[in-house]
């Protein structure tokens, strides 16, 4: 491997690239979806490839390709160069990138079983067995689906950094859909419709026992198809660790990526309201409110050793009680604002250039239980389990939609509520946090996220979010 | 360094087809060239160009299918495929009974390639880029953007004796102009570059969007709504998704499912998928190998059928319509690819003229769904949003919100434009991560009321 990333970076600096970065990567992963007829779906894959972004005349050319012999390595730089010098024809502000000591190092994710020594058998019983254990008059399907997958990335770069990373995730997830004629209703676990995945072995899988949450899934997507509709009104909402790890993604993890600043993503992502002119004064939420991006989190599905430009992975304040602190960045955003990067330029694939991407954004934890959070709302609504987004292009105004919601009354969980929604401004909605749920309310969710063009939607992130309480939501909209 | 030539490379999946032991195989391939230019006010910040090729393999062995997908050089590739698609077989997939993969059929004459799209060098988007920001230009202006521009060379073949490759070309042009108060957006898809207007497109972004600046408040309510064309491309991926796939009719969430024949939407709308048409993305077959050809989805509001694929068909009893999808997974199984709704009579003017006090918006944002039998979505607007009064474009408005049933909306057509426009949109269904990328060639529609409310 050295001596291929030797090879690009001396074909790039003898094109006459001032600096150079090369990633060589190799990814190998299964999915496994089993449906509650005994139906199963088995697909595996393998991608490998190699990819060169250059510096020439402060504008940067990117390129990637799958050929290592021959004259494969050649043509790649080639075109990565031929990309720059075009660039540097259209380009007002030349590129550059944060300081940097150069790193030789190796890391992998921490595992106990590897999932890739699972006999497949094994992991399509569990399935079958989750699928099984879904019964109900009303229920129309119901899939159980499994993801392992392995990454072998070598980053170079011409300072002389030089590191190798093995980067194995594991998970899986349950769905159950219910449905009258009319509607369709549905209820997953854990997390949102995509499960969950970590960066952990088998054992994460085995752990979520889905087999064990296919009777209450059933009985509450049946439930929900005679449940009230979600009334109109303000009111306080308790919100549980699964739906806040979505509220952060939207509100909090996009709206601090500083390419957005720069209008990087505008044609598709968008902005964000988190200007320059904000950072280290603006009031983001109440004083409870504590946001961070941690790649070193054990088990996050953002966490690794590296990002794609070889920055060690940190954890980083976006929000600190309240204000905005931070933002997530990249070598090169950070040099306009005469920062350190913060570790979070990353590529979901050997073919993508690294954007912005979030690595764990979370909540960090409070004090109070569940119990606490509920018990303080005479009157309100607990949402569970994320079903639908809207946020505007800078991170502002946002709708989401959860798949059951309860009310509270007194202090204690009621009826069932269908569809329930809520809206609000992200300033605002965090401002009215007056409750944050303690470390056993705190979860680790697996994500995936889309941006960029060519669209990058395998990213691996995660957040952790305890459950948390807002008050003078809108809900119902 | 080219692509692979497509005659070794059939002549390679037949051989490896022929060495399966009896066993059903069916082999695709695709290569790509793909480069991408992104601007904004200071120059191009990425320039990006991947070359890839990536082969997929389905077996089936014993009634059951496996499947595997590999990128990397070709030898690998195939072996990688073939193999991992073996392995996994046996616990796969159960397929209906005496199914094939599909035999062979004449495909359509459709020109889907053109050498200037692929011959468009990085030096010569550089500069088309530039010269179309400097005539756009206006003061306060900033003009951001991206073009794609991608050749692909797509390969089928199966053990039904199925042999078939394509070539095609495709350019994606979309401006964002933006004043300190005012944004709006251009964009277009064609596989012929030369059919993409590229200082018009600036132009047009940068005149919307100097009239859209100081957006003043509207109040919630029911209004007029002219949807351009954008707006309508940012809802009508759900359509393919939720309601015209077999996929969703036999799985029972189709909300057309057992109302076929019934007056389901607006008299007005007319829906078809066609690939053969050249006013779309043209395409000679689908990820099958199957020939493209027009289906017709709703004649007079009315639904017509579903779109399937070879293992749909297999199950329901009917033929493939050409639509296998290479979404991943393909959770939501065929969908219509080339999607048309039928245009009007009216020009842009015209429509706006018929509105007495209504909301004209530019594009969507940020659209999801929120219950699959009803395509129950929601999202904001975004872009440029008017209001409309006494016929005329009075103001423009803040970003609004809305939640509607799509069945609904197409129930509430009122006008078609005359102008048919045609964009690719990728939507994020409301199951498990399958990002769809569809192309949509659409007018602009009115419709009688749909429920705005203020975001803020």
């Amino acid at each position: 491997m050295k001596a291929l990333t030797e090879l690009l970076l001396n074909l790039s600096a003898r094109a006459g690239a001032d600096r150079a970065d090369v990633r060589v990567e190799e990814t190998e992963g299964t999915t496994i979806r089993a449906a509650r007829d005994g139906e199963t779906e088995v697909r595996t894959g393998r991608e490998a490839g190699f990819s060169v972004r250059v510096l020439i005349d402060g504008a940067w050319g990117f390129a990637a390709g799958q050929e290592t012999e021959g004259k494969g390595p050649e043509e790649v730089v080639a075109r990565a160069v031929t990309m720059a010098r075009a660039a540097a024809g259209f380009s007002a502000r030349p590129m550059d990138l944060a300081p940097l000591s150069p790193v030789v190092d190796q890391w992998a994710t921490p595992f106990e079983k590897d999932p890739f020594e699972v006999d497949l058998g094994q992991k399509i019983d569990l399935l079958r067995e989750a699928v099984a254990a879904v019964k109900g008059k009303r229920i129309l399907r119901a899939s159980a689906g499994y993801a392992e997958s392995r990454q072998i990335k070598t980053f170079a770069n011409s300072e002389g950094s030089f590191i190798r990373q093995n980067l194995t995730e594991c998970g899986g997830g349950l769905a159950v859909f219910a449905t009258d004629g009319q509607e369709i209703q549905r209820r997953t676990y854990p997390g949102m419709v995509f499960g969950d995945i970590g960066s952990r072995g088998y054992e994460y899988f085995e752990a979520l026992d889905l087999a064990g949450e296919a009777p209450r899934l059933a009985q509450e997507a049946e439930l929900l198809l005679r449940a009230k509709p979600c009334p109109r009104k303000k009111t306080t909402v308790v919100i549980d660790p699964r739906h806040m790890a979505l509220q952060i993604h939207e509100s909090a993890g996009h709206a601090t990526e500083l390419d957005r600043v720069f209008g990087y993503e505008k044609t598709l992502a968008g902005g964000t309201f988190l200007g320059l002119d904000k950072l280290g004064s603006f009031r983001y939420g109440s004083e409870l409110v504590n946001i961070t991006a941690d790649a070193t989190v054990p088990g996050g599905r953002g966490t690794f050793g590296y990002d794609d430009e070889g920055v060690p992975a940190q954890r980083v304040d976006l929000i600190r009680e309240g204000l905005f602190v931070g933002y997530l960045s990249s070598r090169e955003t950070a040099s306009r604002i005469g920062r350190p990067s913060s570790g979070a330029a990353r590529a979901d694939a050997w073919n993508h250039y690294p954007l912005i991407r979030m690595t764990n954004i979370n909540l960090e934890p409070g004090e109070e239980t569940l119990e606490e959070l509920i018990g303080q709302v005479d009157e309100g609504v607990y949402l569970e389990s994320s079903k639908m987004w809207s946020i505007d292009s800078l991170r502002l105004n946002f709708q989401f939609g959860t798949e059951l919601g309860r009310e509270i009354k007194n202090g204690r969980l009621g009826d069932y509520l269908k569809n329930p929604t809520y809206s609000g401004v992200t300033p605002r909605f965090w401002a009215g946090c007056d409750g944050v749920g303690g470390r056993d309310t705190w979860r680790l969710t697996g994500f995936a996220c889309a941006k960029g063009e060519p669209l990058q939607f395998g990213i691996r992130i995660g957040h952790g979010a305890p459950a948390a309480r807002f008050r003078n939501v809108e809900i119902g909209v | 360094m080219s692509f692979i030539d497509e005659g070794r490379l059939i002549a390679l999946f037949q051989e490896a087809c022929r060495s399966g032991s009896g066993v059903e195989t069916e082999l695709w391939a695709e290569q790509v060239l793909s480069e991408v230019t992104k601007f904004n006010g200071q120059g191009i910040f990425q320039n990006l160009s991947e070359r890839r090729l990536r082969i997929k393999a389905r077996v089936v062995r014993e009634g059951r299918m496996g499947q595997a997908a590999v990128e990397g050089p070709l030898a690998e590739a195939l072996e990688g495929a073939l193999s991992r698609a073996l392995e996994s077989a046996g616990r796969g997939q159960k397929v209906p009974r005496g199914y094939r993969f599909p035999e062979p059929s004449p495909l359509p004459e459709v020109k889907t390639c053109f050498r200037r799209t692929a011959d468009f060098s990085p030096g010569e988007r550089a500069e088309r880029l530039k010269k179309a920001s400097l005539e756009a230009a206006r003061p306060g202006l900033e003009l951001s953007g991206s073009l794609q521009v991608s050749e692909a060379i797509r390969t089928v073949v199966n053990t039904s004796g199925l042999a078939c490759s394509g070539r095609t070309t495709e350019a994606n042009l979309n401006y964002i102009a933006e004043f300190p108060t005012g944004r709006s957006h251009a964009g277009r898809a064609a596989r012929d570059i030369d059919n993409l207007d590229f200082t018009g497109l600036a132009r047009e972004a940068a005149q919307r969007s100097q009239e859209a600046q100081n957006p003043q408040p509207l109040e919630a309510g029911d209004y007029q709504v002219i949807l351009l064309p954008q707006a309508l491309a940012d809802l009508t991926p759900f359509l393919g998704m939720l309601v015209f796939s077999a996929a969703a009719d036999q799985e029972g969430r189709s909300h057309i499912s057992g109302r076929l024949g019934e007056e389901v939407f607006s008299p007005l709308v007319e829906i078809w998928d066609d690939a053969t048409d050249p006013r779309g993305l043209p395409e000679a077959f689908d990820l099958e190998g199957v020939a493209k050809r027009k289906v017709d989805l709703v004649k007079a509001g009315v639904p017509q059928g579903f779109v399937h694929d070879s293992l749909t068909a297999a199950a329901g009893g009917v033929e493939t319509t050409g639509h296998a999808f290479p979404a991943t997974p393909a959770v939501y199984g065929p969908i219509p690819a080339n999607l048309f709704l039928g245009p009007g009579q009216a020009g842009l003017e015209e429509m706006i003229q018929e509105v007495e006090h209504g909301v004209l918006v530019t594009r969507l944002h940020y659209v999801r769904c929120l219950e699959a039998k009803t395509v129950r979505v929601g999202g904001v607007t975004s872009d440029g949003t008017f209001l409309i009064q006494g016929g005329r474009i009075s103001h423009p408005v803040n970003q609004m919100r809305f939640s509607a049933s799509l069945i609904d909306i197409l129930g509430r057509v009122t006008g078609l434009g005359s102008e048919l426009v045609t964009v690719r949109r990728r939507a994020q269904g409301p199951g498990p991560v399958s990002i769809h990328s569809s192309a949509f060639t659409l007018p602009g529609v009115r419709l009688g009321s749909l429920g705005l409310t203020p975001t803020d």
